[in-house]
């Protein structure tokens, strides 16, 4: 197990630097000059090449990647062109608001969980069969529509949710309920994943040897169930939102432009459109970073359980 | 923990948090609405990034730089550009290249930088002109001789040579702004988002970045008192979410899209003011001359010819602007008020027809934004009905603003839109010779345009100036590179609570805002 | 192989292929999937018939209307009919998803099956790449390409595809990996059939069933990722009808008209649903075993 946890995160590591190689090489390509960004359309040509030659945009590509990766090692992120802050701080301040966000929506997922179950107990009955028709249509239901009706119906027609902002940080109350429709529209298909995964997995365990043999020893049957179905039948769930940060964090950034939220996802787009290039990389850096993490633990735990999975590898 | 415990604690932790949305909503539902009288709540488009006045570059910089930092002179609020005295108590130009200036007494600095003088006056104009500073402004302070020091108050500003833009688009816009000399060169000369210090009618109290800043009244001030005990600014770049924000009392006041006047000007929300005036920027269609597909003048003008600009006024701008004559808007120097000719399909296409063109197929670079997308597919249509097939390429921003020094002679057509301060100077600049494929997107190439602007910096009498603009303005109607649209209208809705202090363009002036 | 033996395993394939429709239309869910998956599909093929009027036609005078007789969810701030132009907007969606999912499979299933098939150094390489496409947000990499190559609906194809064919190779890789050890391939192997002989004919065959199933859930994501890059503004180019578009355009005008939002959101959720539901069914009908790769 120590021997293939460690060439998991040397492959994580490695998929990391690849990641982040890739993201620069082609941001550096496309057209639109950072130079600009910094001076503003009255800079002199002369300024704009001294600026130029002190951010190596003058050197070949190869180069410029060389300088970035050596900056990461001595903890140098760049600094954003524009107000010439140092990058780490500002992406510092933007991921807790995507973090809480995240795993807000990942905690209000897990009501998957007790609506699987209760589907799975009462197989076949009416209840499962909606919840069944339900949680497959919320599959795959787009954040973008689920967050522009909920935009549409809760702020603008009731003017129940506010529209801007994360709230105020000191102020709970307000946070949450500034968190409350973005937490919705992040989680309503992961609700309907779960309880699938939840449901189909505890059919499957509670049809099992082992359980059958707890019922024939006369356990009760809440027990059987909590004890020994549930447990089982959730770990795969779990392991299957650590695959999945990627599409989260995919949803968080058209979710954070949606309702004007601070957040890595909208600082992102930003700084893609304005060709503030240091910004860039830091976000890619982070999220890649924490998807990485993401799948790594997800194949770890996996691994943990169950064995054969780790011979495969080795 | 057992792996049944884990779950009961995920159950019951995702309950309580379901039931405290739930809570918190029907509080809070209960709680809004409540905005305090001596608070202001405003949105600008986005956060600033570089407070330096010589080296802002957002709208948002521009407002917190007149908040923030004290000028010699400074805009007035209301309808007409006219100024009034700020830290000067006497300022007189005594001749061409002589302005005698004395400070008010008792203005402060904020952190225990001491009083506002002319040591620091002298050190804010003249780094412009230091080229270690490299400051892309430079072209506001250019003929700046020096500043000299007469004592603490008073200084004399010499300059090399007539100047006339130094009384609207220099000394009371941005380049007029007054910094500290020691807090600035602690910072290494220049600085972004921290000054050091600053001595206008608010400071900052707080900046969370990309959420919100908040400013309170400086008590160093010695201008007339302000309005507010505390100013939130929050950055809200999507106009609609900033209306909709607006309509739930989370914001006072904001600028709001043309698209959404007609709406308000029906219905407006209880306790608010709908506020269009305008401004002296300007759209225009921009027809590359020295694109090889568009050398012929005859298809120039036929482009132009055959535009429907009020349907694009309409259909874009929902009727709120009025046609452009020109470049320049009216009620400034240079305004010439002559319409160009009405629609004319059939002698577009005889224009084309006798230029020997047909099945010209063009693109159309343009920003992706609501108002330019729709402008664009009028315009789309209306060339189609002379037989030229117009692709639309939508760009973001950054692609949008470097796409002549991408594209070079290949950029075809442009949808544009560029601000201006209330002189014409600052817009015939960018249609200089030297200007080609920085900002002069059509390649405009006229000796006579480029004498004339610098003739006309110089030019001291109003009326002779005036007479330079508009003829200016006919050496680009001539070229059939500009089809001008209008001059965007700049739309507000704030509360009737308070009494906000505008620009002229809408511009917030945050130092003018009184609570009503 | 004789023409007889020809015929008759035409004759199974039809047969297959019947009984798997019986099936998938014998579920409600299934017969709902197919009914609206069908049911786009006409709309698209047949848009210029179905469609009432032209979905580009301008009609300044009569723009921002509600709902009426004659526009039956209203017009757009151009006076184009909503209607015409979500029925036209399904063209784009169903070409996209059929173009980009289509390569991202080509491509795919050809890296996975090197990968399952080839040395193990070759194997690493290709995991690598997939990995790392795997680790980007779509979205987000979606932004870096579109600013790249500039919007258009060649982009946003490349987009997807570049995205999504990990999905497959993996898919394919593992089939690959089981398939290569069972004693069907090691006697032909045995017997001297070339390597790519026994992908194409043996191997390809067996991995159709997952992914069809995939593909068929990965369609709304395909779906809605064009219509969020449209509606940034990042997606095809005017006038052309985008139903990511129309979603701009009614978020722009969210408060005079919000039925425009509100029907450029229905035909998203309807394909979703399609979709998804046909998915679901192909799988318990194809192969209840499939674990889901999303």
């Amino acid at each position: 197990m120590i021997k293939y946890t460690i060439q998991r995160i040397l492959l994580a590591v490695l998929i990391i630097v690849c990641a982040v190689a890739t993201m620069f090489i082609m941001i550096h390509a496309v057209p639109g000059d950072p130079v600009n960004v910094m001076l503003g359309p009255r800079a002199t040509p002369e300024i704009k090449e001294a600026l130029r030659a002190r951010l190596h945009l003058d050197q070949p590509i190869t180069t410029q990647l060389f300088y970035f990766f050596r900056g990461l090692l001595m903890g140098d992120f760049g600094y954003d062109l524009r107000s010439n802050r140092p990058v780490l701080d500002i992406i510092l301040e933007q991921f807790p608001h995507t973090l809480i966000l995240v795993t807000s929506a990942l905690i209000v997922s897990t009501i998957g969980i007790p609506v699987g179950r209760y589907a799975a107990i009462h197989r076949n009955g009416t209840f499962d069969r909606i919840v069944g028709t339900i949680s497959v249509s919320i599959i795959a239901m787009p954040a973008i529509v689920v967050g522009l009706y909920m935009l549409l119906f809760f702020s603008v027609e009731l003017r129940w949710f506010p529209v801007i902002g994360a709230g105020d940080k000191n102020d709970w109350l307000d946070y949450l309920w500034h968190l409350t429709l973005p937490v919705i529209t992040i989680s309503i298909a992961w609700i309907g994943y779960i309880s699938r995964i939840v449901r189909a997995s505890m059919i499957e365990v509670l049809s099992q040897n082992h359980v059958r043999m707890a019922r024939a020893f006369g356990l009760p049957e809440s027990k059987v169930i909590n004890r020994y179905a549930l447990r089982i039948a959730v770990l795969p769930s779990i392991t299957m939102l650590g695959v999945s940060v990627a599409l989260i964090l995919s949803s968080t950034v058209i979710v954070e432009i949606i309702f004007s939220r601070p957040g890595i996802g909208s600082l992102l787009y930003e700084s893609v459109l304005s060709r503030n290039y240091p910004l860039v990389m830091g976000a890619v850096l982070f999220s890649t970073i924490f998807i990485v993490a993401g799948t790594t633990i997800a194949d770890l735990v996996n691994a943990a359980i169950d064995p054969r999975l780790r011979k495969e590898k080795d | 923990m057992s792996g049944n415990k884990m779950i009961r604690k995920i159950e019951s932790v995702s309950m309580r948090l379901v039931t405290a949305f739930i809570l918190s909503f029907v509080f809070l539902t209960g709680t809004i609405n409540i905005v305090r009288s001596d608070e202001l709540n405003v949105r600008l488009g986005e956060d600033f990034t570089t407070l330096d006045p010589a080296f802002w570059q957002s709208g948002a910089d521009l407002t917190m730089i007149n908040v923030l930092f004290p000028k010699l002179i400074e805009f007035k609020s209301g309808s007409d550009w006219e100024y009034e005295l700020q830290a000067a108590e006497s300022i007189e130009q005594v001749d061409e290249l002589t302005i005698k200036f004395t400070l008010k007494p008792g203005l402060m600095w904020t952190d225990g930088y001491g009083e506002v003088t002319t040591e620091d006056v002298k050190y804010s104009y003249e780094r412009y002109i230091d080229p270690e500073l490299a400051s892309p402004i430079i072209g506001d302070w250019l003929p700046l001789k020096e500043v000299e020091i007469v004592d603490k108050y008073s200084g004399i500003i010499h300059l090399k040579e007539p100047f006339a833009p130094i009384w609207w688009s220099t000394l009371p816009y941005s380049s007029g702004a007054i910094v500290s000399k020691k807090a600035t060169e602690e910072a290494g000369g220049k600085f972004t988002t921290d000054p050091g210090a600053t001595a206008g009618a608010y400071k900052i109290e707080s900046w969370t970045p990309r959420e919100k800043t908040v400013l309170v009244p400086h008590d160093g001030w010695n201008g007339p008192e302000v309005g507010f005990d505390k100013i939130t600014i929050y950055p809200i770049q999507e106009p609609k979410s900033a209306e909709i924000a607006f309509e739930a009392g989370e914001i006072d006041i904001t600028e709001i899209s043309i698209g959404s006047v007609p709406n308000y000007r029906e219905s407006l929300p209880a306790g608010g003011v709908l506020d269009v005036r305008p401004t002296a920027d300007y759209t225009f269609l921009g027809i590359n001359i020295a694109n090889e597909k568009l050398s012929d003048v005859r298809v120039r003008q036929a482009i132009k010819m055959a535009i429907d600009i009020d349907a694009i006024l309409q259909g874009a701008y929902f009727g709120v602007p009025e046609q452009a004559s020109g470049l320049v808007a009216p009620g400034l120097v240079g305004y010439t008020g002559i319409m160009p000719g009405a629609r004319d399909v059939q002698g577009a296409k005889a224009l084309l027809d006798d230029a020997g063109v047909s099945n010209l197929s063009l693109e159309l670079d343009v920003l992706n934004t609501a108002e330019f997308i729709t402008a664009a597919q009028i315009i789309q249509a209306n060339l189609g009905e002379i037989g030229i097939n117009l692709q639309i390429n939508q760009l973001d921003s950054g692609a949008f603003w470097n796409v002549a020094a991408d594209r070079k002679e290949d950029l075809q057509l442009t949808l544009n839109n560029y601000t201006s301060p209330p002189d014409p100077s600052w817009s015939t600049q960018w249609f200089l010779r030297d200007q080609k494929g920085i900002w002069n997107w059509v390649w405009l190439d006229s000796e006579d345009f480029d004498n004339l602007h610098f003739a006309a910096l110089k030019e001291t009498d109003m009326n002779k100036r005036s007479d330079m603009y508009v003829d200016m303005q006919k050496v680009m109607d001539e070229s059939g590179g500009f089809l001008f649209i209008m001059h965007p209208p700049s739309v507000i809705i704030y509360r009737d609570t308070i009494n906000p202090g505008l620009y002229p363009n809408g511009g917030l002036k945050l130092t003018d805002f009184k609570a009503n | 192989m004789s023409s007889g033996k020809r015929e008759q395993v035409e004759i199974r394939r039809t047969n297959r292929i019947k009984s798997l429709f019986g099936k998938l239309l014998g579920d409600p869910m299934g017969a709902i999937g197919v009914l609206i998956v069908a049911s786009f599909l006409i709309i698209a093929l047949f848009a210029d018939v179905i469609a009432p009027y032209e979905p580009n036609k301008i009609d300044i005078l009569n723009k921002l209307q509600g709902p009426s007789l004659d526009h039956l969810v209203g017009t757009d701030q151009l006076g184009r009919d909503t209607l015409s132009r979500l029925i036209h907007g399904t063209q784009i969606a169903l070409l996209v998803a059929a173009i980009s999912i289509g390569l991202a499979v080509l491509i795919g299933s050809v890296l996975g099956a090197i990968a399952g098939y080839g040395p193990t150094w070759l194997d690493f390489i290709i995991m690598l790449i997939f990995d790392t496409m795997r680790s980007y947000p779509v979205i987000m990499f979606a932004l870096a390409v579109v600013v790249l190559f500039g919007p258009s609906l060649t982009t946003i194809i490349i987009i997807i595809m570049a995205t999504s064919f990990p999905t497959y190779g993996r898919l394919m890789r593992t089939q690959t990996q089981t398939l290569r050890k069972s004693e069907y391939i090691l006697s032909a192997q045995a017997l001297g059939i070339s390597t790519p002989r026994i992908l194409l004919r043996h191997i390809l065959p067996n991995t159709i069933g997952p992914i069809l199933i995939v593909a068929s859930m990965d369609v709304p994501f395909v779906i809605a990722l064009e219509a969020g890059l449209s509606f940034l503004g990042l997606g095809v180019r005017p006038p052309t009808p985008s139903w990511g578009s129309i979603l701009n355009d009614g978020f722009t005008y969210i408060r005079n008209s919000p039925w425009i939002l509100f029907s450029a959101g229905a035909p998203l959720i309807l394909v979703t649903i399609g979709f998804t539901f046909l998915g679901e069914q192909l799988r318990d009908v194809l192969d209840p075993k499939i674990s889901k790769d999303r």
